[in-house]
């Protein structure tokens, strides 16, 4: 064949492979998203624990998160479990992505609390996650007021909370291309 | 343009064809300015996290930029008489770029193409026709066939 075929025709493949090595290397020096998406959860983590240290009275130190601060909490996780979707519907259009360009439907994830149960060492909630037009769905989860650690009922299962945010749905899990707009 | 060249309103559509042409070109600067993550990798879910999805998407981009861009005057017959040395290197870029780039990453595209099975079979039935045709215009050139190439 025609040198003038045969040289681009490798160096197009070359191409194609070097192109695959460089967004290899680039994805291992970045975190994905799940990861990077629990990272700002656990950053919330850090909650500090309710200064029960009296000076004068002898009062006992609990340590132990409160409601105002357990709700902060479980907000970080639901924030970094929506964010996907939210990402989505902020991203800018450009009218070549589709024949015939029409707004994202409402089918945003948005949390809506419960009202919270307390105990002394557990703190009870539920999330309820609207999907727009479809059925809310409910995610009881429990909070440990002394190790901070939140487990979700989510998926069929008792989970941690970075598990649940780990299995946030992405925008083309709620069958964006077969729904319309509302 | 030869493509309108016994249609009415041929200078319209010609006019309309190029800046459409143009528009897309442009457009496609979104994938690589750096900006906002486009829509459609929103929608196209966990391929547009696997490697080899987005290797075969951006060179698809790039080629097809390439060819739009280089495609485009080979169709003015005024513009080849008058620069047919032109016409023939725009032409050679063309026939690689399609043939060897923007071709087989539109295939292995359309393997996950949105739309299942029939929109697979759509692109794939698409590339092998755009291959075929640049192909036969390629080779009748080359044999000097030269009203098979301009399949009038």
């Amino acid at each position: 064949m025609n040198l003038k075929l045969t040289l681009p025709a490798i160096a197009s493949f070359a191409a194609f492979l070097g192109t695959m090595l460089v967004l290899n290397q680039s994805d291992g020096q970045q975190p994905d998203e799940a990861s990077a998406r629990v990272a700002i959860s656990a950053s919330a983590t850090n909650v500090p624990l309710e200064d029960s240290s009296a000076p004068s009275t002898p009062t006992k130190i609990s340590g132990r998160l409160n409601q105002t601060q357990a709700k902060a909490l479980l907000e970080s996780y639901t924030a970094s479990y929506t964010k996907p979707w939210q990402d989505y519907a902020q991203s800018p259009h450009h009218m070549m992505s589709r024949v015939a360009p029409r707004p994202v439907p409402q089918l945003y994830t948005r949390i809506e609390w419960a009202s919270a149960i307390e105990t002394d060492n557990q703190l009870l909630a539920t999330i309820r996650i609207s999907k727009g037009l479809l059925e809310p769905t409910a995610a009881p989860c429990v909070i440990d007021r002394t190790s901070k650690q939140v487990r979700i009922f989510a998926n069929d299962q008792w989970q941690s909370a970075e598990e649940w945010v780990k299995s946030a749905r992405s925008p083309r899990d709620f069958g964006i291309d077969a729904r319309g707009p509302n | 343009m030869i493509l309108f060249a016994r249609l009415p309103g041929r200078k319209f559509w010609t006019l309309a064809t190029v800046l459409i042409c143009g528009l897309v070109v442009w457009n496609n600067h979104v994938y690589f300015d750096g900006g906002p993550r486009p829509r459609f990798f929103y929608e196209k879910g966990i391929w547009a996290d696997a490697v080899w999805w987005r290797a075969a998407f951006y060179l698809h981009v790039v080629g097809a930029s390439i060819c739009l861009l280089a495609g485009t005057p080979l169709m003015f017959p005024a513009w080849t008489k008058r620069h047919p040395q032109w016409h023939r290197l725009l032409g050679y870029l063309y026939i690689n770029v399609v043939l060897w780039l923007a071709i087989p990453t539109g295939m292995l595209l359309a393997t996950v193409a949105k739309g299942g099975w029939l929109s697979t079979v759509g692109f794939g039935l698409a590339g092998v026709m755009w291959w075929r045709t640049t192909w036969v215009g390629y080779t009748t050139i080359r044999d000097g066939q030269l009203a098979a190439h301009i399949a009038r």
